[in-house]
């Protein structure tokens, strides 16, 4: 146990070793919030809205939230295993007594402290001063709390499920470029998955996407009956249950593929 | 004369090698068709659930970024691969070998290489650049159609010259690669926020996009005047030549500047 919380201390110091790109990400994430409210504000102050399944307060709070835990779920565990696998640095991790996967998610962890630290928690507090209205479900905030785990659990499995194609692709950065653009679509951090055509909607349904923001954003800020909220979370388990085999079939036959040329 | 030939040789060179992988070539280029067209598909289930934003519609919304993109695609061929590189070019010293060539540095990093990942994004704004011009209305005359071809053109020059500003910040410090991402990044960065009205900002970010980062110009400022929309003051849809000229000087001056700091790291 010991092993792994120092690689958590470790993925806290490397993400502290570049102020100045922690400064940069804190206010792209500025920026970010403020280009979606105000995009979405526009939206709705300025016409008449063809789609009346959502309103303006709900949506709103939506994007806020999703671009404030995205600071959180953001996961940079596939650029990290792709180098780590194309430059062959895996062997010396392989050696060591230790779990890689659990050694991945323990920096990962670590990394992810910070990130509450450095950027959610001053966002939230920007928000409050700028919105001074509640945002926030009172009485849903226990599951929403527990969807946010989920959802951060299923990101960083589907980042490791990415980042072990590495076994088998050379060049990575095409394939992360692409599925991170359908990411950005169908995951709902950019669009709420609400306004979505049916057609869709429905393809959503069947992808792992959605468990990762929809939901628990959803869940979060709006009011949900209770058997629609432990639909959604049991749903989310679902995904994570499988994905974790994923990764587990895909980790066995990746190591075995492994050729460390040099090494 | 001199330069266009030389810079066939050098693209034919540059896509052989390039072809040579041809599976990782045909990736690349399918990756960012994905990107470009998930874009235009968020675009659209925007406005299948809205008509218009600070009243604009959908085609005259669709027209003005396609515009800028039309602009910033060309750049790009251009100008985007070597200052994405430079950074690294000087970090490894690597920099040196383009002193010693018989044609300037500069010249040498822009002519050698053709960044045809940008071309799906040309190929998805002509497309609905055409398309969003059929469902328009717009009375072409003359003086229409040269204020445009001018404003492409300055528009032109204004990414390039942000793209070489920002390339040349790597002479002085290490990591130049957070500014860029912070201007051009797909998700968070500032170039998104001129693919809409910038109207629907507050008054500082439209000063900032429109005199410091002037992205605003190369997109809002000559659609909304093409459109006929009410633009307060009446010379803002002028200025883009200008501010393309004056950028374009800073640019260079700069370039030198850090051409001049450069000092190698290898042996």
């Amino acid at each position: 146990m010991k092993k792994y919380v120092d690689y958590i201390i470790i993925g806290m110091k490397e993400h502290l070793v570049y102020p100045s790109a922690m400064w940069a990400k804190f206010f792209s994430k500025i920026l970010y919030l403020y280009l979606q409210f105000s995009i979405w504000n526009a939206l709705f102050s300025s016409n008449s809205q063809i789609n009346p399944v959502v309103n303006q307060k709900d949506t709103l709070n939506y994007i806020v939230i999703a671009t404030i835990i995205s600071a959180l779920i953001e996961c940079n565990t596939i650029e990290w295993l792709n180098a780590q696998i194309s430059t062959g640095n895996i062997a010396m991790e392989l050696i060591r007594p230790i779990d890689f996967l659990k050694m991945v998610f323990s920096r990962h962890l670590g990394d992810s402290v910070i990130k509450i630290v450095f950027y959610c928690i001053p966002l939230c507090v920007i928000t409050v001063m700028i919105m001074q209205q509640p945002i926030l479900c009172h009485t849903q905030i226990l599951h929403g709390v527990l969807s946010i785990l989920l959802a951060y659990c299923i990101q960083f499995l589907y980042s490791l499920i990415i980042g072990l194609l590495a076994f088998w692709l050379i060049v990575t950065w095409p394939l992360n470029m692409l599925l991170g653009a359908i990411y950005k679509l169908l995951s709902g951090a950019w669009i709420p998955v609400t306004m979505f055509p049916d057609l869709l909607y429905k393809i959503n349904l069947f992808l792992p996407f959605r468990a990762i923001y929809a939901i628990p954003v959803t869940i979060m800020t709006s009011q949900m009956k209770a058997s629609a909220i432990r639909e959604a979370i049991i749903t989310q388990f679902m995904w994570m249950i499988l994905l974790y085999c994923i990764t587990e079939i895909v980790w066995t036959i990746g190591k075995r593929k492994l050729i460390v040329q040099g090494g | 004369m001199n330069y266009i030939k030389l810079y066939l040789r050098f693209i034919i060179i540059y896509m052989k090698g390039k072809l040579e992988y041809h599976l990782s070539l045909l990736l690349e280029l399918l990756a960012n068709t994905i990107l470009i067209g998930v874009y235009f598909t968020g675009f659209y289930v925007i406005f299948y659930n809205f008509n218009t934003i600070a009243g604009w519609n959908k085609y005259e919304v669709l027209f003005m970024f396609t515009t800028s993109w039309l602009a910033y695609s060309f750049s790009c061929f251009f100008f985007w691969s070597p200052m994405r590189d430079i950074g690294e070019l000087v970090r490894s010293g690597k920099f040196d070998l383009y002193l010693t060539r018989p044609i300037s540095p500069f010249t040498y990093l822009v002519l050698q290489q053709f960044q045809y990942t940008f071309l799906p994004r040309l190929f998805f704004s002509v497309f609905f650049w055409i398309y969003s011009l059929q469902k328009l209305s717009i009375e072409w005359t003359v003086r229409k159609i040269s204020y445009y071809c001018i404003s492409l053109l300055s528009a032109f020059v204004i990414f390039s010259a942000i793209t070489v500003i920002t390339g040349t910040i790597s002479f002085w410090t290490v990591k130049s690669e957070e500014i860029v991402s912070l201007l051009t990044d797909n998700n968070y960065g500032l170039k998104n926020f001129c693919d809409y009205p910038i109207q629907i900002y507050s008054k500082g970010m439209q000063l900032l996009l429109t005199f410091i980062i002037p992205y605003a110009l190369t997109g809002y400022y000559p659609v909304a005047n093409l459109l006929g929309k009410n633009l307060q003051p009446f010379w803002l849809p002028f200025i883009a030549p200008i501010v393309a000229f004056a950028m374009a000087v800073i640019a260079y001056h700069f370039w030198n500047i850090g051409l001049k700091r450069y000092g190698s790291t290898g042996a």
